[in-house]
């Protein structure tokens, strides 16, 4: 059985030293210039004028979610919409039937975002994700 | 001037003070987002907020504590907000028959591109053990001042820290057992 400081030794081998721990953060140094948040912040309180009411900026997941649920909808209706009205027309040639659904870039706060696109199983609808880049 | 008197003045109603307090934690503000959120927009984005949020809450500012950690723990709070959400959204996705995209949009990058943090280090941690590997290695918080950031026990917070400092020296030990 060790003693008790050959066990803290022992220990001490698997934790990071405090160089190490810096090394592996990020120190306000390796940030470089920073934002100036103030052009924003007195934006958003020159609003509505007073401390009370400040409204904090829409929140990025609010802004996913509504971005996300705008683009659902989008690709619901050029989906859904060319059905409806070929129903009643005559059959179309087999290459007007298919939808193209095209995406160039999708952009979060003016930022280039990664855009994924799922299909669920009946391959009837389209699901897109759309996330700030890492 | 201290902190405490640029808050008073601030309730006071004197704007140019909370501009002063900004100023003084901008810098110390992006550090600590950053290294939570392990993502330079998003800590942007999480500064912006917290600093409207702290601005709505001054009132509640205890004048006797350290306006430093107060901040310290509004941000922290926000960022660790910011990541439960996305976990949700995620965990929504994932509900999805096909777990894999059919089809992926690469970005495309921005001209204007700041130099590249390296957060391989930081992404396999859970975000407390960041932020107090963080606390501890760059501002030299103790436990008890990491646990006041956190809203939690010293103890809790040593948990955190020792828990990164474990996983930060297996990530090192792979690393330099790979090789070059």
């Amino acid at each position: 059985m060790p003693d008790h400081k050959s066990r803290v030794d022992e220990y001490g081998d698997d934790l990071a030293t405090m160089d190490e721990a810096r090394r592996a953060t990020i120190s306000k140094e390796r940030l470089g210039d920073v934002k100036d948040f103030w052009p924003g912040f007195a934006a958003a309180v020159g609003k509505k004028g007073t401390t009370k009411h400040v409204r904090i900026g829409t929140r990025p997941t609010l802004q996913w979610a509504l971005g996300t649920a705008g683009l659902v909808v989008i690709i619901g209706v050029s989906v859904l919409v060319p059905k409806l009205f070929r129903r009643g027309a005559p059959p179309a040639a087999p290459e007007k039937t298919a939808v193209i659904f095209r995406i160039d870039s999708v952009k979060i706060d003016d930022e280039p975002a990664q855009a994924f696109i799922f299909q669920t199983q009946d391959q009837g609808s389209t699901f897109v994700w759309v996330e700030k880049q890492l | 001037m201290t902190d405490s008197e640029l808050v008073r003045d601030c309730l006071g109603g004197k704007m140019e003070s909370y501009r002063e307090l900004m100023d003084r934690y901008r810098d110390h503000a992006m550090a600590i987002a950053v290294n939570i959120l392990a993502n330079r927009e998003d800590a942007e984005d999480a500064c912006q907020e917290a600093f409207l949020k702290a601005y709505r809450n001054l009132g509640r500012f205890d004048a006797n504590r350290s306006y430093k950690n107060w901040f310290y723990a509004l941000l922290s709070n926000h960022c660790l907000d910011l990541i439960r959400k996305r976990k949700r959204f995620k965990g929504f996705l994932g509900s999805f028959k096909y777990e894999h995209p059919v089809a992926v949009v690469a970005p495309r990058t921005s001209s204007a591109s700041f130099e590249e943090l390296d957060f391989r280090y930081l992404r396999p941690l859970p975000p407390k053990q960041r932020t107090a590997l963080f606390l501890w290695s760059q501002e030299g918080y103790s436990a008890a001042e990491i646990a006041a950031v956190l809203g939690c026990t010293p103890n809790t917070a040593g948990v955190h820290l020792h828990r990164a400092r474990v996983k930060l020296r297996t990530l090192l030990k792979e690393e330099k057992n790979a090789g070059p």
